[in-house]
């Protein structure tokens, strides 16, 4: 058997079910392994889609993601993808060709260190220069991977080595590593500055999802009654209708989420890493708020702000053990106040699309059916995180921690060939959009249902937005006027496109895109100066969000 | 502050390369660096000796998490080690 047929089928064993990818000269013989399995291949037409696909397929599945490129500038490709699943814990596998083991170091014809390049964003990678070292560095791969805190692990395969023949021993395959509970002594500190505490908050993050602790969770907060903020990662953790959630805090948080952090006396954090764009100026994050840190990373733990109790370990067990009721009437009420006060306004004085109303729209008629959104990144990003309902975190992919403009419309087609019975909608702006473009391509071939609403402000929103508050107006290069006339581009790649421009025309084109059998493209005309608030400063407190005029 | 890293590592491509350079990364600068064989195995004790501002025993954790990392321990001039063991089997 040669080594690309025995890497097929240890693929198989790992229930690998669909390869986004691209070939090429160095992964050729796995790509004719390929033909011989029922694996099914996406062909995309950039590597960075097949691997922020796979991103997608892993987020909307919870299973592995996979992708494959070939050596060189293939495996380069894959680069923005695997650090953005690097950022995120999101378990994909990134496979990668490389030229013959004899020509390592001698610059051949498309040789990249694709190993050494990607040594900062992986989880773990492996070279396979031996065949015999191919069973278990497949087993491995997969296995870090899924396990613990999730995350990337590239494999990189040379030539040779893929065409050897040889009698491979099949290793067991799907491995899955159970995380350990955290300690009773942990638990312990926990309890009694649970049970002390008078103003707690939740700040759920988006381990709770990776985890697969969302049920614990959720029971953990009905329990507790303690109200919930999220990260944008953790968006869906608790359903966002829920009575108890506040909502996102950060930088463009809701206004009551970040002042019950501000306010609280003890802080949980679930799966959260106290990112910069969730703690505002961390000095004064939480600032009276004692911390007790839940997370399956114990690298995490006081890497940003010391813990008075640590909670390492699985989150499951270690929410069962907290889930116990506590008098925090009076402090729950002053949340929810708080919270109705500063509800969101959707009353902009426009007759335009007021984009946070046109989301609000959206979100309603979506319902509580099985939908993904994939947003890409920038302002549109910030509307979905704030007026869009989630009933799950898998229904919203974002990159959170890299900030990937591009990574919607791969995305939304993993998560559509991971769950072909969901509604999947990527929302993206006119920047995002044209940096996966050629993904139309993709979207029409497989012919994937994905309903495509596409923000046009004409610029780079969220740079013009801080050039303006930050830079006196200076505006340097996010002028896009001139963008092509999208529902034609899309409509040359044979995908059905319209555009509307004025809010009485919001409802009707809803319908008709959520409606459409096959894919579809919405091009939706916004106000240049519309901006996304409230906004906190970068280097200010939560404490201090601003307001401004809703366009 | 100065303190030292006593690591204890499985031989693997590029694994010395992939301590070093997330010491550099998380902002630690190393000062002189100790790499042999490990006595009796067939891995390798490296130890770094580190300046920085930063605390030691998180960057003791994030090294502990490298796939070939099996032991590290933080020592600095007063002070008992931290040991951290990685728990993770390999092969």
């Amino acid at each position: 058997m040669k080594g690309a047929e025995f890497f097929v089928q240890a693929m198989e064993r790992e229930g690998v079910e669909v390869i986004f990818g691209l070939p090429g000269g160095a992964i050729m013989p796995v790509y004719d392994a390929l033909l011989d399995s029922n694996i099914r291949h996406v062909l995309v037409r950039h590597e960075q889609a097949a691997v922020l696909a796979a991103d997608g397929y892993a987020r909307a599945t919870g299973k592995v993601g996979v992708c494959m490129a070939t050596s060189g500038p293939g495996a380069t490709n894959l680069v923005t993808g695997i650090a953005n699943a690097f950022m995120d814990s999101v378990p994909v596998v990134a496979i990668t060709g490389q030229v013959p083991t004899s020509l390592l170091g001698t610059d051949a014809f498309q040789e990249t260190d694709i190993f050494g390049i990607t040594l900062p964003i992986v989880k773990h990678n492996f070279l396979v220069k031996r065949p015999d070292d191919l069973p278990w560095m497949v087993q491995e791969t997969f296995r870090v991977a899924r396990s613990g805190r999730p995350g990337p692990v590239l494999l990189d395969l040379p030539k040779d080595v893929m065409s050897a023949e040889g009698d491979y021993l099949s290793e067991p395959n799907g491995v899955r590593e159970e995380t350990p509970p955290p300690s009773p002594e942990s638990l312990r500190s926990a309890v009694e500055l649970l049970r002390r505490s008078r103003q707690p908050i939740i700040y759920a993050g988006g381990g709770i999802g990776m985890g697969r602790a969302v049920d614990e969770f959720r029971r953990f907060v009905e329990a507790t009654r303690i109200p919930v903020v999220a990260t944008l990662k953790g968006l869906g953790s608790l359903p966002t209708d829920h009575e108890l959630f506040l909502g996102m805090i950060g930088m463009h948080g809701f206004r009551a989420a970040n002042l019950a952090v501000q306010g609280c006396d003890l802080l949980l954090s679930i799966g959260a890493r106290f990112d910069d764009r969730a703690t505002g100026k961390l000095s004064t994050f939480a600032p009276s708020a004692k911390v007790i840190h839940l997370d399956v990373d114990p690298a995490e733990v006081g890497k940003l702000r010391r813990p008075d109790a640590s909670v390492v370990g699985n989150l499951q067990s270690a929410l069962r053990a907290l889930s116990f009721p506590i008098e925090i009437g009076d402090w729950q009420k002053e949340c929810l106040t708080n919270k109705v006060k500063h509800a969101w306004s959707y009353d902009a004085p426009t007759k335009l699309i007021y984009a946070p109303r046109f989301l609000k729209q959206l979100s309603e008629a979506l319902g509580a059916g099985e939908t993904i959104i994939a947003c890409d990144v920038g302002q549109h990003q910030m509307w979905v995180a704030q007026h869009c309902h989630f009933q799950r975190p898998e229904q919203h992919l974002t990159s959170g921690g890299l900030g990937t403009m591009g990574y919607g419309l791969p995305a939304a087609m993993g998560a559509q060939l991971g769950r072909p019975d969901a509604l999947v909608i990527n929302v993206t702006g006119d920047g995002s959009i044209m940096m996966n473009l050629q993904e139309l391509a993709t979207i029409k071939r497989y012919n994937l249902p994905i309903k495509i609403v596409l923000f046009d402000n004409r610029a780079l929103g969220l740079v013009r937005q801080w050039q303006e508050l930050f830079f006196t107006r200076r505006y340097s290069e996010v002028d896009l006027s001139d963008n092509p006339d999208f529902a034609r581009v899309a409509e040359s790649f044979g995908i059905p496109a319209f555009r509307v421009e004025y809010q009485h025309e919001v409802e009707s084109a809803i319908d008709r895109l959520l409606s459409a059998d096959g894919p579809m493209l919405l091009h939706v005309c916004i106000d240049q100066e519309a901006n996304v608030w409230p906004l906190v400063a970068p280097g200010a407190s939560n404490s201090e969000m601003l307001e401004g005029a809703h366009k | 502050m100065s303190f030292q890293l006593h690591l204890r590592m499985k031989k693997a491509e590029r694994a010395i390369e992939r301590v070093l350079g997330l010491v550099g990364r998380r902002g630690y600068e190393i000062e002189k660096i100790l790499a042999q064989p490990s006595e009796g195995s067939s891995g390798i004790d490296v130890t770094l000796t580190i300046q920085s501002d930063r605390s030691g025993e998180v960057l003791v954790r994030q090294i502990a998490k490298l796939y070939e990392v099996e032991q590290v321990e933080l020592t600095d001039r007063e002070s008992d080690s931290l040991s951290l063991p990685n728990q993770r089997k390999m092969k």
